[in-house]
């Protein structure tokens, strides 16, 4: 907070002043976008994704101000605006202890709370307001010893399937009892009530935001696929020097890292294409190898063709195979 | 059709605006109509815009000219106009001017409440900026990377949320 105090006081931007020559170029040594009113800065913020608005508050300490200190209700608004425009199906507010920009933060960052890993599929927890993975979930969670009445004031997660899970968090579980015995006896069970009407209230939310979760990562997936697809077929439109296509779709398909690339949970971008682009060239000579050996081999069947994936996680991906493969019958379970 | 200006100005009728550097400018008075400021300028002879050279007015003043049967838009504040960031071409063509120029005409857009204009010249500016990272932007725009290397680093580690999306 301090450090963002001792900024300010170097901030470049002028105050909107009407007084001043603005048609002065007095502009050799100062960037155009420090020159011009913080309004009209933030105007052109109002354009901008999420992930853009983040990379420009990493350009100089007075974008860094303008955008991340404080809470102003002006900046707020530029991080939910864009949250409302670029996130589909993210349309409840954040939830108490977030405000705005960290709210999309939360909503974007695929690293687990517990152990920081990026690799790992991730949920979020919001009774636990964390994202965790499969295995951290296990080992922050616990199942037996837990008071009654504890458990009856708590929020049980949702299993990946949509049911209530039987765990509770143990730092929840042990707060929530040392607050317990805290209270005198004789107001123990008054105090139950209300926490327990609390916890009801929560629990509505909770769903609502598991249904965004759910809505908003169905969408995902397919505006990935469709534009990983679309990204292919142009591949597939380019021409060696004697004029025939170099690459073919199902060749191409049966690269290892398509196949990974689309289970990622994350938007597919252009920077994200560049990347699998290099590496499908990389491994297409590879698909098309083992398509004349197999084709030669009379024992062939496609469902044999196993790829090393190391980077997989496979026990992650097998509890989440349903949402990745049969997201109908996920959404049926929530339901 | 109906533009919405308020005032019934004739399409004959001009006015004259002068530039702060003493440039003066014929111009259809609807267009003056048309925003409040402008026409507070249209005050005889001497009457000139401060602040706004006549390089820059004449660019301004080109756009109106251009924009002048547009219908009028509410001063609601819309934000689905401004998230709107498709620009029509001829306005695309107008803006690819040099960035001191763009830039001089947000100011004078800005001054002179020319709202539409104003608009046009923000979505520009923030489609310059768009999937750059803040390196990029920084040469986009010609600005000194004022973190200490040690501070980026730490700004890099809590925001490395961005590489996923």
């Amino acid at each position: 907070m301090q450090e963002s105090k001792k900024m300010r006081s170097t901030t470049k931007r002028k105050k909107s002043n009407t007084s001043s020559n603005i048609t002065n170029t007095s502009s050799t040594h100062t960037s155009n976008l420090l020159r011009i009113p913080l309004e009209t800065f933030l105007e052109i913020c109002k354009s901008l994704t999420p992930v853009d608005l983040l990379s420009l508050s990493l350009v100089c300490k007075t974008f860094y101000i303008d955008l991340c200190c404080g809470n102003s209700i002006t900046i707020q608004e530029i991080w939910r605006q864009s949250r409302l425009t670029y996130m589909p199906f993210r349309e409840m507010g954040p939830p108490d202890g977030m405000n705005e920009r960290e709210y999309i933060r939360f909503l974007i960052e695929n690293k687990c709370y517990f152990c920081g890993s990026k690799n790992r599929v991730t949920r979020i927890y919001w009774e636990r307001k964390v994202r965790s993975c499969i295995k951290c979930f296990k080992d922050n969670t616990v199942l037996e010893g837990i008071d009654n009445r504890v458990k009856l004031i708590l929020q049980r997660p949702f299993l990946q399937n949509g049911s209530l899970s039987n765990r509770f968090w143990r730092d929840q579980v042990e707060a929530k009892y040392a607050e317990l015995c805290s209270i005198d006896i004789k107001d123990q069970n008054e105090w139950i009530y209300e926490q327990y009407q609390l916890s009801n209230d929560l629990q509505r939310e909770i769903a609502e935001r598991r249904r965004e979760d759910v809505l908003s990562r169905e969408n995902q997936r397919s505006q990935r696929i469709q534009g990983i697809s679309d990204k292919l077929d142009l591949m597939c439109e380019e021409k060696d020097e004697n004029g025939s296509e170099k690459y073919q779709r199902y060749l191409l398909e049966r690269c290892p890292s398509l196949c990974k690339c689309y289970t990622y949970e994350r938007p597919f971008s252009e920077r994200g294409w560049k990347i699998l682009r290099q590496k499908l060239i990389k491994e297409y000579p590879q698909a098309e190898q083992s398509n004349k050996y197999l084709m030669n081999d009379d024992s062939y069947d496609d469902d044999d063709v196993v790829y090393d994936s190391d980077e997989i996680h496979i026990d992650d991906m097998s509890d989440d195979s349903k949402l990745f493969f049969g997201s109908g019958s996920y959404r049926c379970m929530i339901q | 059709m109906d533009n919405g200006t308020s005032n019934s100005a004739s399409e004959n009728e001009t006015i004259t605006l002068k530039s702060c550097d003493g440039i003066e400018f014929h111009i259809d008075a609807r267009i003056a109509n048309r925003y409040t400021l402008l026409n507070n300028w249209n005050g005889g002879e001497s009457a000139c815009i401060p602040n706004v050279n006549g390089k820059v007015l004449e660019k301004v003043l080109e756009w109106c000219e251009h924009h002048i049967n547009d219908p009028q838009l509410n001063c609601g504040d819309d934000d689905s106009r401004r998230r709107n960031t498709i620009i029509e071409e001829w306005d695309e063509n107008f803006l690819s001017c040099d960035q001191d120029m763009l830039f001089e005409i947000i100011l004078a857009a800005n001054y002179l409440e020319i709202k539409p204009l104003l608009d046009l010249g923000c979505k520009t500016v923030a489609n310059m900026m768009k999937s750059k990272s803040p390196e990029e932007i920084r040469s986009a725009f010609n600005i000194d990377n004022d973190y200490t290397p040690e501070e980026e680093e730490q700004f890099r580690k809590e925001n490395e949320w961005a590489e996923d999306y």
